[in-house]
């Protein structure tokens, strides 16, 4: 364990805490600014993950017609027949170069780097006496911002140490509130439309319950990492628009920014879905216990028909009708 | 079943990944925004040691008898939360700082006990500010001075204070004055004839007039600044008209306390005068040590320099493992038949080392096996060390052989 730590103090916490600190020195000896900054820099240094991720996504969607059929092929088989279809669905992963955790992996790469962040910012100013001395050994011996600790904590009229409930007005609403509403926007940019109504509520609760929680939290949190949140959240919603394609954000019943091509795509979208009968979905209590794979794979394959849509247009749509 | 699985799994993530982040939050604002306190020294008054607990409890051990004296406790329930500097004894009485925090919600408590019966004698319980006492109170007659960070319950305060108080027993008003300062304070404060030192986080030292005379304005005590080139951190030593003290920029000074402008800078050190900044390499906490005109800094990175008082110049240095935070203590330990004079010096790691005060050599050790962040203290032929984890241990000064070992928590015996 020992070397983890250790580890985890050498590629992780010194460097960005020797980062933080140049960067405040850089930047007329603001944390706010240099943590906005780090912030930013981190975030654009993950620009290729994100594309990885978002291309995983894809492949993932686009062999969901494939599963789907794979499913329905095995449909209330048991014992041998569901190794068999276990068997296929690996091996269509596998032709399809789609690593069923591969859109996992960039976001546990990234999850040191967050937490680490946010270490880095509370160590970084510490409030407790052995805070500031065990700050020193965290110190690179070049670092030339060494001499400037402590750091000033004042940004925009808040001390990012202190939590964001003792910020001053309007802040302590203001932060837990931003917070929560650049992470509702930025699930909303990742999550996938459906028609599938359990799906649905399922991603209705992740888009309010995050942002509701993480707006709760923040009460709690440090006003530093408010600040980190929320400029990482900002920063994460412009990439996200623009690896996604400059996708339209719908908020409110209405499209937002957006291309000609991709409002249209999108509209295009919303009337293959609401064309598509609602008996293609099959209701929660129709599902047995053998059918609960497919329910949860549900959200793909209808991912995976809009992106047939998108590509083939009416005439898919029509066909697929006709099937149902 | 793994496509079920995977699929369940993506859409838990989020959540998971959420109650991860607010568990590590949790878990790092618990570790960085509570003090954990352990740096007091003992104090000795008649053969009883007074020391601050890792709790914050100011308890009594009879070095005579190697007992904790269980019935000698302030406060006698749970402690103050953290003490980082040694009590002082103001004639039959002993007083004493210690604070604890809820996140950025301070509670610190100055008390005054009668050094025999444990019970309070000033301000009722003690007096009560809402901010992080650390420093070590300064004593001048019967006054005593304690320097603060920022008040929690004052709105656009000043980031700390240096409070005047009344040691008197029963004192009616027991706040004489206060100063504002420009940063938080965990120096603590000297005092040398009429002037009492304390300096900031901001890296200002202030000499402060705490003669009786009348001054209508308390700001207009302040004689003069000096602008360190870092953040003063660490205790000032006042003596035979100097000052010497660290600072976060890894310095050591030595400044004259007489005839200074009313502001001066690091950059005005004048070492014609017999003045002198030393680079330590790393950040100066620890308070030097000054003996047959040698100042011995102690560093951060744990490192030891005999500095020639004269000029500032670098006699010797050594290096032990870990963080040197408190003051070495001086001590004679038998070598043959002779004695020799060595320094005994706390590693924030483990262990008290022993060094030649000639040459810096390794000549030994204290194995406590725990950090140690409080100054040890020689009474007798015994070197006390109060560990980090809590335990008072004891050791002979000739062969550093242990003595004894008390949980100054409980008051069980841990040898």
């Amino acid at each position: 364990m020992e070397i983890f730590g250790l580890l985890w103090q050498e590629v992780i916490m010194r460097p960005m805490i020797n980062s933080l600190a140049i960067l405040y020195q850089l930047l007329f000896s603001n944390f706010g600014l240099s943590i906005i900054v780090f912030t930013i820099l981190i975030r654009l240094a993950m620009i290729p993950l994100t594309v990885r991720q978002t291309r995983q996504m894809k492949k993932m969607q686009s062999i969901q017609p494939k599963l789907k059929a794979i499913q329905d092929k095995y449909k209330g088989k048991k014992g041998d027949a569901r190794r068999q279809m276990s068997s296929e669905t690996m091996g269509l992963y596998k032709n399809a170069g789609v690593s069923p955790v591969g859109c996992l992996g960039p976001m546990i790469i990234q999850m040191p780097i967050w937490i680490g962040f946010y270490r880095a910012i509370l160590r970084t100013m510490p409030s407790t006496p052995e805070g500031m001395a065990n700050l020193s050994d965290l110190f690179y011996s070049w670092n030339p911002a060494i001499t400037a600790v402590p750091f000033n904590s004042q940004f925009l009229g808040i001390s990012l140490v202190d939590l964001v409930s003792a910020a001053a007005l309007p802040w302590n609403y203001a932060l837990p509130v931003l917070v929560g509403a650049s992470m509702f926007l930025q699930q909303k940019m990742t999550t996938n439309p459906t028609s599938d109504p359990r799906q649905k509520q399922t991603n209705q609760m992740m888009l309010w319950m995050m942002p509701i929680m993480f707006g709760a939290f923040t009460w709690q949190f440090p006003a530093g990492l408010a600040v980190y949140i929320l400029f990482s959240n900002i920063v994460g919603i412009v990439i996200q628009y623009y690896v996604g394609g400059k996708q339209p954000i719908e908020l409110f019943g209405r499209s937002f920014l957006g291309t000609d091509a991709s409002r249209a795509e999108r509209a295009e979208q919303v009337a293959a879905e609401a064309a598509v009968p609602k008996k293609q979905a099959p209701e929660p209590e129709e599902l047995d216990e053998d059918d609960q794979s497919t329910e949860v794979l549900g959200k793909d394959s209808r991912r995976s028909n809009r992106n047939r849509a998108h590509r083939t247009g009416r005439r898919t749509r029509r066909r697929r009708n006709k099937g149902s | 079943m793994p496509i079920r699985k995977i699929s369940g799994s993506r859409s838990r993530l989020p959540i998971l990944f959420s109650l991860l982040i607010v568990l590590i939050a949790a878990v790092g604002c618990v570790n960085d925004l509570t003090p954990e306190g352990g740096w007091s020294g003992a104090v000795v008054q008649d053969d009883k040691l007074f020391i601050g607990n890792i709790d914050g409890n100011l308890v009594r051990f009879d070095a005579a008898t190697g007992n904790l004296d269980n019935s000698w406790r302030y406060p006698s329930g749970d402690g103050l939360g953290a003490m980082y500097s040694d009590a002082v004894v103001i004639g039959d009485n002993i007083y004493g700082i210690g604070y604890t925090c809820k996140g950025d919600n301070c509670d610190g408590e100055i008390f005054g006990l009668n050094l025999d019966s444990g019970t309070s004698v000033w301000g009722g319980n003690g007096l009560q500010l809402k901010t992080k006492l650390v420093g070590a109170i300064g004593v001048s007659g019967d006054t005593f001075f304690v320097g603060t960070t920022a008040l929690s319950e004052e709105e656009d305060d000043p980031k700390g204070y240096i409070y005047a108080f009344d040691s008197t027993p029963g004192a009616s008003v027991l706040t004489k004055w206060r100063i504002p300062l420009d940063g938080n304070s965990f120096s603590g404060v000297a005092v040398d004839g009429d002037t009492a030192f304390i300096a900031t986080m901001a890296g200002t030292l202030y000499a402060i007039d705490i003669s009786d005379s009348d001054f209508s304005d308390p700001e207009s005590r302040i004689k003069w600044t000096f602008t360190a080139e870092g953040a003063i951190a660490g205790p000032i030593l006042a003596l035979s008209g100097n000052l010497y003290f660290g600072d976060l920029a890894s310095n050591a000074y030595k400044i004259s306390i007489s005839s200074r402008p009313t502001t001066s800078s690091f950059e005005d050190v004048n070492t014609v005068s017999g003045e002198w900044k030393f680079n330590a390499g790393a950040w100066v906490w620890a308070m030097p040590v000054i003996e047959d005109g040698v100042v011995y800094v102690s560093a951060l990175d744990g490192s030891i320099h005999a500095v020639n008082d004269s000029d500032g110049s670098e006699k010797w240095s050594a290096e032990i493992e870990g963080q040197i935070v408190s003051s070495p203590t001086l001590f004679d330990r038998k070598r043959g038949d002779t004695r020799e004079r060595a320094l005994a010096v706390p590693s924030g790691e483990k262990n008290v080392w022993v060094i030649s005060v000639i040459d810096g050599r390794e000549l030994g050790v204290f194995v406590t096996d725990e950090p140690v962040k409080a100054t040890p203290l020689v009474h007798g032929d015994n070197l006390y060390v109060h560990a980090l984890n809590g335990d008072l241990k004891w050791f002979s000064v000739d062969d550093t052989s242990q003595r004894g070992c008390i949980d100054l928590k409980e008051g069980g015996r841990c040898d």
